[in-house]
């Protein structure tokens, strides 16, 4: 992709500059917004907790900016930045409820169905239910494939994780949702 | 691989592409604005407020008079003024300090401190002092011989005979 490539080298350049920080940063942000913004919606499902996760998210990026090297793409760097915050952010949630994974896929069916911000139908919800069940990793892949419809090359590069792991992983993920959604 | 051929037809007609989710409207239109504002809010927040010359003056002097630090400082002053003191006046040797004290002192302190001294001590001290005769001038014989006989003429008598 030689012009997202040209993309983030201006992006990068402006933001190197203390007179053109505030309009490079601003691109970056434009630029790359919505996916962050889903890849952590999916993850955290709730509107609100992905938008304070994502913010927090480019604050870091902001300040931490200087040490991109460059050896990975500006998005790769931007969405492992994004899941270890939403990864964080889960972790502290989990934490703080003691509730076993059975209380956790029925309170997310009645956060969906209450929230405004999610227009999906049952058979939707029973989606997000399942995926809840899944590992991070592979629920990480499944989001990926499916919903991004990411190609495993790409991912490999992304999630640092070999083709025939990313397949293996995304295999496992749809049998176990498949079972999952046969069994209720 | 193209996504059809991986995933199964029950989960095919899931599949939208925000997966049911929505974002309030203008939701990522303002969203470089609020990233843009939280940045500056935090920066206003970690960078610390400078305070005024006096209140750093005071701060800084707070420090020193703490008890540790005040007790090292008093401690250096005093070795500082000592150190001056010394280099301005330096001290000689006994016998310079002694030479600079006047013969009337001498001899009061010596009176005042007269028990002060052992019998030998003083007897030393005798022995280096020149004996009065040793003082006299050199007189002929002949009025030293005068002057005994005028002496002996003087004497009376009858004490003469008391004595012998």
């Amino acid at each position: 992709m030689p012009q997202a490539e040209t993309s983030d080298e201006q992006i990068l350049r402006l933001i190197s500059r203390p007179q053109t920080l505030e309009q490079g940063f601003r691109l970056l942000v434009g630029m790359y917004q919505e996916r962050l913004y889903w890849q952590v919606r999916r993850m955290l499902l709730d509107h609100e907790d992905a938008n304070d996760v994502l913010q927090n998210c480019l604050v870091k990026v902001y300040r931490n900016i200087d040490k991109f090297e460059g050896k990975s793409g500006l998005y790769t760097w931007l969405y492992r930045i994004a899941c270890n915050e939403a990864l964080s952010f889960l972790e502290k949630k989990k934490r703080q409820s003691s509730a076993s994974l059975d209380d956790e896929v029925s309170a997310i069916g009645k956060q969906l169905k209450a929230d405004e911000f999610f227009d999906g139908d049952a058979a939707q919800i029973r989606l997000q239910q399942a995926l809840v069940t899944l590992p991070e990793k592979q629920r990480q892949v499944f989001n990926l494939r499916y919903f991004e419809e990411m190609g495993y090359q790409e991912m490999s590069t992304l999630l640092d994780t070999s083709v025939g792991a990313l397949k293996a992983s995304f295999h496992h993920a749809v049998k176990k949702i498949e079972s999952f959604l046969e069994e209720k | 691989m193209k996504l059809e051929d991986d995933i199964p037809d029950k989960l095919k007609h899931l599949k939208t592409s925000t997966g049911g989710f929505k974002v309030p409207e203008g939701f990522f239109e303002n969203f470089s604005n609020e990233v843009w504002q939280k940045i500056q809010q935090a920066q206003v927040e970690a960078e610390p407020v400078s305070p005024s010359l006096s209140i750093r003056l005071e701060q800084w002097l707070g420090t020193w008079f703490l008890p540790k630090p005040a007790l090292a400082l008093a401690s250096l002053a005093i070795l500082l003024i000592a150190a001056l003191f010394w280099l301005k006046n330096p001290t000689g040797s006994v016998q310079d300090q002694l030479a600079e004290v006047d013969s009337t002192s001498v001899k009061n302190y010596v009176l005042s401190n007269i028990d002060e001294f052992d019998e030998e001590s003083i007897l030393e001290s005798v022995k280096e002092v020149q004996s009065p005769v040793d003082m006299l001038p050199e007189l002929p014989k002949t009025e030293i011989q005068q002057y005994l006989d005028d002496a002996v003429n003087e004497l009376d008598e009858e004490l003469l005979e008391e004595v012998f």
